[in-house]
């Protein structure tokens, strides 16, 4: 867990950020928050999936984030001020994820969610946001053209645990902002300890040569969301008074569907040789799910697919042996 | 209930006039589709705005704000029809994809015979052939129907007679070739490309435009660019011609230089000139393995040509709804 605070640890100066989940979606969040406002950032380690530890280490990290915004580190109960964001993008819970690992993910969601309920009704003058990142993939798999009215309808246990999660958060009575932004698939740079996904992954596999295993079709359709927006878009949301104080539960897709084949022949443009596949026989995550441009929000914004997938090639490299040595080659 | 769902793909560049009424058009199909419960539904239907010239962007952003389903992409310059509907196609998510021009010449009502005919015998993309004249103009359905005779022989691809941009596509057939599609790439080679299960509806097609004495949106230098492309895109039988050529002229080189060094050595007297042996030899042997090795190097440029282009070594294609469709295709009176 990492915690954002205003550098000059003025509670007028901005909002305290405490993100759990430092992953791909994460790391990039924390960066556009850095990026946006002067923060000074410290770390929590955060035992997942051991609850008794669990427990202890979210007990802390309340206190940690109401020393913050009290700019002491002992705050006085019930006094503290100011707009304090709590961001959920944890999870370890991929598409092939059994009903028993979710269960553990659930329960720390609402750990640290009863956290969250406890800070906003104990303190009057504290404006509370809660920010869960949700999977569209997830919660709509199989659906196409998904709109604004379209109803979720998980089929997976993944899919149902970020469903119960937005409903967690949504039915709570704590006077909270709660932001529940469902991403389609997102997609980053090549970096270690990241999860990769299909385009980082065939780059990665064609720069070395490597063949890559595809557990779709080739005519799978999905929509693929670069980090970076979703990190801006998050980020201005936490960091806006105004917007930040309205519950919003949207999907940032990038209303582009676009198949394997296509992810392929783009990737393959980009190296200039031929990427080596092979294909899962037992495609289980072979399903459609792409989204309608009625979908998105007012003022998000994906930038083009072949763009940034130039950039991540570049940047990938570009890195040289650096680059080999970070990702343990 | 499980659904096909179709994508409609317009090209937008002077249609300004026409769209309101062709995605009037459109709706009252995606409500009869739906009145008469067909498996199938009209999921968007997407204009790619080329930049237009005649404020058809306005329009579309009107259309798009009144209905969820019209959806509209904008290029940032004006690319030309193919490009145009490759665009489209690569932001549709169908299982089919209906292309149609912008100007009324093909009515949507007619997509759900397309869709029939290709359900039917589980085709991958079907054709409207047009009965009788279209453009208004004898001479232009004439040169088109010329150029394409000629290049069905050259390119030996017989489909290239039906090419016509009123086409039903399966949607992972259109989409795979929409991404290997370059700026030089004619659409519907690279669709031949990807399935051979082709064929054609004959369909009363009128140029709208002709009628109301509108400028067609295609001027000469865009229909010799569309020339340009089919040929630029195709497999030239005339290549291996050349090579065929080179192999035979090598082959008798030798043959008829064994012979003459033979009459040379055998009969020396019915060979007059001084020289003219050696010459001989040297000219059909080294001329018949210069057409060879042309002929070599024109197979490789024709090989890379098409792999820059992007023809595929395999495609995989999923039928399996087309089942889906047979309530259609009674009502189409499709057998």
């Amino acid at each position: 867990m990492i915690l954002l605070r205003a550098a000059g640890g003025d509670a007028e100066a901005g909002p305290a950020v405490a993100v759990f989940g430092v992953g791909l979606i994460g790391a990039a969040i924390v960066a556009a928050l850095e990026a946006a406002s002067a923060l000074r950032r410290r770390t929590y380690p955060l035992s997942w999936g051991r609850e008794s530890l669990l427990a202890g280490q979210i007990a802390a990290v309340e206190r940690a984030v109401a020393g913050a915004l009290a700019g002491a580190p002992e705050a006085r109960p019930g006094a503290l001020r100011g707009r304090l964001a709590f961001v959920w993008s944890a999870g370890r819970a991929d598409f092939s994820a059994t009903e028993g690992e979710t269960a553990g993910e659930l329960a720390s969601f609402r750990a640290v969610l009863d956290a969250a309920e406890r800070l906003a009704h104990g303190n009057p003058e504290l404006e509370v946001v809660f920010c869960l990142i949700s999977s569209a993939g997830g919660i709509f798999e199989g659906q196409r053209a998904v709109a604004r009215a379209s109803r979720p309808s998980p089929r997976r246990p993944y899919g149902r645990l970020k469903l119960r999660q937005e409903e967690l958060l949504t039915a709570g009575r704590a006077p909270m902002v709660k932001l529940v932004y469902r991403l389609t698939s997102v997609y980053g740079h090549i970096a270690p300890g990241h999860r990769r996904g299909l385009i980082p992954t065939l780059l990665l596999n064609g720069i070395r040569r490597q063949a890559s295993t595809i557990t779709g079709r080739m005519d799978t359709l999905r929509d693929f969301v670069w980090v970076e927006d979703v990190a801006r878009y998050v980020a201005r949301a936490l960091l806006d008074a105004e917007r930040g104080r309205r519950d919003e539960t949207v999907i940032l897709a990038s209303a582009k569907p676009s198949s394997v084949h296509e992810i392929q022949t783009l990737v393959e443009r980009v190296l200039g040789r031929r990427v080596y596949l092979t294909y899962a026989t037992d495609a289980s995550n072979a399903e459609d799910v792409t989204f309608s441009l009625e979908s998105v929000p007012q003022g998000w914004r994906a930038t083009d697919l072949q763009s940034i997938v130039r950039e991540i090639h570049r940047r990938a490299v570009s890195g040289g042996a650096a680059f080999e040595h970070a990702l343990g080659h | 209930m499980d659904r096909v769902y179709l994508s409609t793909v317009t090209p937008v560049y002077r249609g300004g006039r026409y769209l309101r009424r062709l995605v009037d058009e459109i709706r009252e199909l995606r409500e009869a589709l739906d009145r008469d419960r067909l498996p199938v539904e009209i999921v968007e239907a997407i204009f790619v705005d080329d930049a237009s010239v005649d404020g058809s962007a306005a329009v579309l952003a009107e259309l798009a704000a009144a209905h969820p389903w019209v959806k509209v992409v904008t290029l940032s310059r004006n690319f030309g029809q193919h490009p145009a509907t490759v665009a489209g196609v690569l932001h549709a998510c169908g299982d089919w994809v209906a292309t149609l021009d912008e100007d009324l010449q093909h009515r949507p009502r007619l997509l759900v015979d397309l869709l029939a005919r290709a359900a039917a015998e589980s085709h991958d993309l079907v054709y409207a052939e047009p009965r009788g004249a279209v453009h208004g103009s004898v001479f232009r359905d004439a040169t088109s129907r010329f150029y394409k005779t000629v290049m069905s022989w050259l390119a030996a691809n017989p489909h290239i007679r039906r090419f016509n941009s009123f086409r039903m596509i399966r949607g992972s057939v259109a989409r795979a070739a929409a991404s290997v599609a370059s700026h030089t790439t004619y659409f519907d080679v690279a669709l031949c490309w990807f399935t051979d299960r082709v064929t054609s509806l004959p369909l009363p097609l009128k140029e709208v435009r002709a009628d109301e004495r509108d400028h067609s949106g295609y001027r000469l230098r865009s229909l010799l660019d569309h020339a340009r492309r089919l040929l630029v895109s195709s497999e030239i039988k005339p290549l291996r011609v050349g090579g065929a050529v080179g192999v035979g002229a090598l082959g008798l080189g030798v043959v008829g230089g064994a012979l003459t060094l033979i009459l040379k050595l055998v009969r020396p007297e019915l060979i007059a000139v001084r020289g003219w042996t050696s010459l001989f030899l040297a000219l059909t042997f080294f001329g018949g393995l210069l057409s060879l090795l042309l002929g070599i190097a024109l197979e490789y440029l024709s090989d890379l040509h098409l792999q820059a282009l992007g023809r595929p070594a395999f495609f995989v294609v999923d039928r399996g709804k087309d089942a889906l469709l047979r309530p259609l295709c009674e009502r189409a009176g499709v057998p």
